[in-house]
C-alpha cells in the first residue's frame, strides 16, 4: 500500500516537473515581432506577407477556416489568440454586439481613404459607427453554370437549383446561412427571418432538395467541379466565377432575378489582441493600393478598394461576374446576425437537412 | 525490487497517457454531463439518443462499418491463403506491395478515389470510350463504402495473413491422411486456426470505421452524415456541451465493438491489439 503510493506520488512529481518545464520552454521563444492573423482560406496572396515582413519587420502568422461558424468556435474557445480576423458581414455584427472587437485607431490607418464610400454605406449595415471594421472584400452569390449542358433561360431563377431539372448535377454551399438564403428565397421569404415556421419551410425544402444535389461545398472544391464538368450548376460566390472562366471558357455566371446575398468580408481586431498596433499597421498595408491590387488580382472578388478600381483596365470593370450592375444592388440582402436562439435552430435545421 | 525498476520503464508512458488520453476523456465527460451554464444534466446523452437525426447517423454508420468490414474480409481471406499457398519466395515484399496505400497520404488516397469515380471520372470515360452507359457513383454511401473497404483493407489482410502462414502444413496433411477432402480440411482446421486472426482482422476494421468521419466528409460530398460527422459537426460549430454527449456514445459504441469475442488470443499471431 505504502509503496503503491510513493509510486503514485512520484509520477505525480515527474508529470509537474515536465509541464512546468513545457510551460518554460513556451516562454522563451518571441524574437521577432508577430502578429496573429485568422482568415478564410486563400484570402490574401502570400507574398503579401513577405512584402511585410520586408517592410516593418513583423511576421504574419496566419490560420485558416472555412465557414464563419468554424471560426466563431475556435476564436471563443479561446485556444489561440488573433490579433486580426477577417470574417463576414452578420458574425461581424454577432462579435461586436458580444463586445469581442476592439475599436480600430483609423489615425493609423492612412490608407482607409482608398476605400470606397458606397462599401463603408454598405459597411453600416452590421457595423453602424464603422469603429470596428476595415473591409477586405464583397461579392455576391449567384449561379455559376455549364453552358453546354445548362439553359441559360434557366437559371434566370433560383428555381433551377429546386426543380429537379438538373439532378446530380448541382452543387450547393456547405455553409447553412448561404444554403438558407437560396431556399428562403426561393420561398419569398425575408433572408433574415427568425421566423421558426418559415425556417422550418425552407429546411424542409433544402430537405426536398438534397436528392437532386450531388455535393456540398464551398468556394474552389465547388468550382473544380464546375471546371471540370462534374457538375453543372453550383450556387457559388461570384470571385470564384471568375477565376473559374480563366479554366474553363464555356462557363457562365448569373445572379438569379428573385436576388442575392451581397456579403461583405472585412478586418476587425479582437479585443485580447496582444499586438494592435502591429495590427493596424498591417490593415494600413493592406489598403494601400499597391497591395490591394495584388490580393485583388490573386482572388477576384469585388474589391472596396477606390483607388485599385480607378486603375482597372475597362475590360475588367465591365465584367458583371466581379461588378454585378446597379440592378442587383436593388435585390441585394446582407446576412444579419440572428441571435443566439435562431443561430441554434438554423444548426438543427441544417444538420436535419444534412443527415 | 524489479518490479519496481519496471514501473521507472514506463514512467514516460504514464506521463504520456495522464496527458493526452485520461486528461481527454475526462474533459469528454466533464462536457457530456455539464449544460452552457455548468450545471450537471443528462441532457446531453438523452438528446444524442433520442435525436432523429443522430439515429439515422448511428444507423448509417453501422451499415457502413459492417459492410466495409465485410467486403475487407472477403477480400482479404482468399487473398491470404493465396498468398501462402504460393511458390514465390519473397513473400515479405509481396505482402508490402498489398498493403502499399498505407504508406501514400491519407488526403491523396481519397482524392485520388475520387477522381476515379466522378461522373467525369477514369471509370465514367473509360465506360463511355467503350459507348457503355456512365454510372454516377460519386458522393454517394457506396462511393464511401470503397473508400472505407481501400483504406482499411491492409488491417484487415495483416494479421488474416499471419495466422494463415503460421499453420504448420503437418496439421493439413495430416488431416488429409485421415481422409478428409479439401474443403472439409477447410472448415475443421485451417479456418478454425485462422479464426483469432479473422477476428482481430474484424476489430481493427471495424472499430475504427466505426468512428471514421474524414471519409464520408471526402467522399460524400457533405450529403451523407455519420456519426463522426455529427460529432464534428458539433465542435466546429462550437456545441461542445452536445458534441460530447455524442462522443460519449460512439466511444461506448467503439469499446462494444472491440469486445467481440477474441476467441483463443493464445494462439500465436491471434488477436494483436487486444
Amino acid at each position: 500500500m505504502k509503496n503503491t503510493l510513493r509510486t503514485v506520488l512520484t509520477f505525480v512529481l515527474i508529470l509537474i516537473i515536465s509541464l512546468a518545464s513545457l510551460s518554460l520552454a513556451g516562454c522563451s521563444s518571441s524574437k521577432k515581432e508577430t502578429i496573429y492573423l485568422f482568415n478564410y482560406g486563400d484570402y490574401i496572396d502570400p507574398q503579401v506577407y513577405d512584402l511585410f515582413e520586408e517592410q516593418y519587420g513583423i511576421k504574419v502568422v496566419y490560420d485558416e477556416y472555412a465557414a464563419p461558424e468554424d471560426m466563431y468556435a475556435k476564436f471563443t474557445s479561446g485556444a489561440s489568440e488573433y490579433d486580426l480576423i477577417c470574417t463576414s458581414d452578420y458574425m461581424l455584427e454577432k462579435l461586436i454586439k458580444e463586445d469581442l472587437l476592439s475599436e480600430i485607431d483609423f489615425n493609423n490607418i492612412e490608407n482607409f481613404s482608398n476605400i470606397s464610400q458606397n462599401q463603408l454605406d454598405a459597411s453600416k449595415s452590421f457595423d453602424p459607427d464603422l469603429k470596428y471594421t476595415v473591409p477586405h472584400f464583397w461579392g455576391t452569390l449567384g449561379i455559376l453554370y455549364n453552358t453546354e449542358k445548362v439553359k441559360a433561360a434557366d437559371v434566370k431563377s433560383w428555381d433551377c437549383v429546386f426543380d429537379g431539372k438538373y439532378k446530380d448535377r448541382i452543387i450547393m454551399p456547405n455553409s447553412e446561412r448561404d444554403s438558407f438564403f437560396v431556399a428562403l428565397t426561393q420561398l419569398g421569404y425575408d433572408a433574415n427571418t427568425t421566423n421558426k415556421d418559415q425556417l422550418e419551410a425552407a429546411a424542409q425544402l433544402l430537405k426536398k432538395q438534397k436528392k437532386d444535389v450531388q455535393a456540398y461545398l464551398l468556394d474552389e472544391a465547388a468550382r473544380v467541379k464546375i471546371e471540370s464538368g462534374n457538375a453543372d450548376i453550383a450556387v457559388i460566390y461570384n470571385g470564384e466565377a471568375y477565376l473559374a472562366f480563366e479554366n474553363n471558357d464555356k462557363l457562365d455566371f448569373v445572379i438569379p432575378e428573385e436576388g442575392t446575398c451581397m456579403w461583405l468580408d472585412a478586418f476587425a481586431i479582437p479585443k485580447e489582441a496582444k499586438n494592435k498596433e502591429a495590427a493596424e499597421k498591417f490593415l494600413n498595408f493592406l489598403c494601400s493600393e499597391e497591395i490591394a491590387a495584388i490580393n485583388f488580382e490573386y482572388i477576384y472578388y469585388s474589391t472596396p478598394n477606390q483607388a485599385v478600381l480607378d486603375s482597372l483596365d475597362e475590360e475588367v470593370r465591365s465584367e458583371t461576374a466581379i461588378f454585378p450592375e446597379e440592378s442587383v444592388f436593388e435585390k441585394a440582402t446582407v446576412l444579419k446576425y440572428l441571435g443566439t436562439e435562431a443561430e441554434q435552430l438554423y444548426s438543427k435545421l441544417w444538420k436535419n437537412v444534412k443527415s | 525490487m524489479t518490479n519496481k525498476k519496471n514501473i521507472w520503464l514506463s514512467g514516460p508512458y504514464i506521463i504520456w497517457i495522464a496527458g493526452f488520453i485520461i486528461l481527454p476523456i475526462l474533459t469528454i465527460v466533464y462536457y457530456a454531463f455539464t449544460d452552457a451554464t455548468k450545471k450537471f444534466t443528462f441532457s446531453n446523452i438523452v438528446n444524442a439518443v433520442t435525436d432523429t437525426a443522430n439515429l439515422k447517423a448511428l444507423g448509417l454508420t453501422v451499415l457502413l462499418a459492417t459492410l466495409a468490414t465485410l467486403i475487407c474480409l472477403l477480400l482479404a481471406y482468399p487473398l491470404a491463403l493465396c498468398l501462402t499457398k504460393s511458390r514465390i519466395k519473397n513473400k515479405t515484399l509481396l505482402i508490402y506491395l498489398f498493403i502499399l496505400p498505407i504508406f501514400m497520404n491519407f488526403m491523396l488516397q481519397m482524392v485520388a478515389i475520387n477522381v476515379i469515380l466522378e461522373d467525369n471520372g477514369i471509370i465514367n470515360s473509360l465506360l463511355q470510350a467503350l459507348g457503355l452507359p456512365k454510372f454516377h457513383i460519386a458522393n454517394t454511401f457506396t462511393a464511401i463504402l470503397i473508400g472505407m473497404s481501400y483504406d482499411y483493407f491492409p488491417f484487415m489482410l495483416l494479421p488474416i495473413y499471419n495466422t494463415v502462414s503460421r499453420i504448420d502444413k503437418d496439421y493439413i496433411n495430416a488431416s488429409k491422411d485421415l481422409g478428409a477432402n479439401s474443403l472439409k480440411t477447410f472448415l475443421k482446421v485451417t479456418f478454425p486456426l485462422t479464426l483469432p486472426g479473422v477476428v482481430s482482422g474484424i476489430t481493427m476494421v471495424f472499430v475504427p470505421a466505426i468512428s471514421d468521419f474524414a471519409i464520408a466528409e471526402m467522399l460524400g460530398g457533405g450529403k451523407i452524415m455519420l456519426i463522426g460527422n455529427v460529432v464534428e459537426m458539433s465542435f466546429t460549430k462550437g456545441h461542445y456541451y452536445q458534441g460530447s454527449g455524442l462522443a460519449l456514445l460512439l466511444m461506448v459504441f467503439v469499446l462494444l465493438s472491440s469486445l467481440i469475442p477474441t476467441g483463443d488470443s493464445d494462439t500465436e499471431g491471434g488477436a494483436i491489439i487486444l
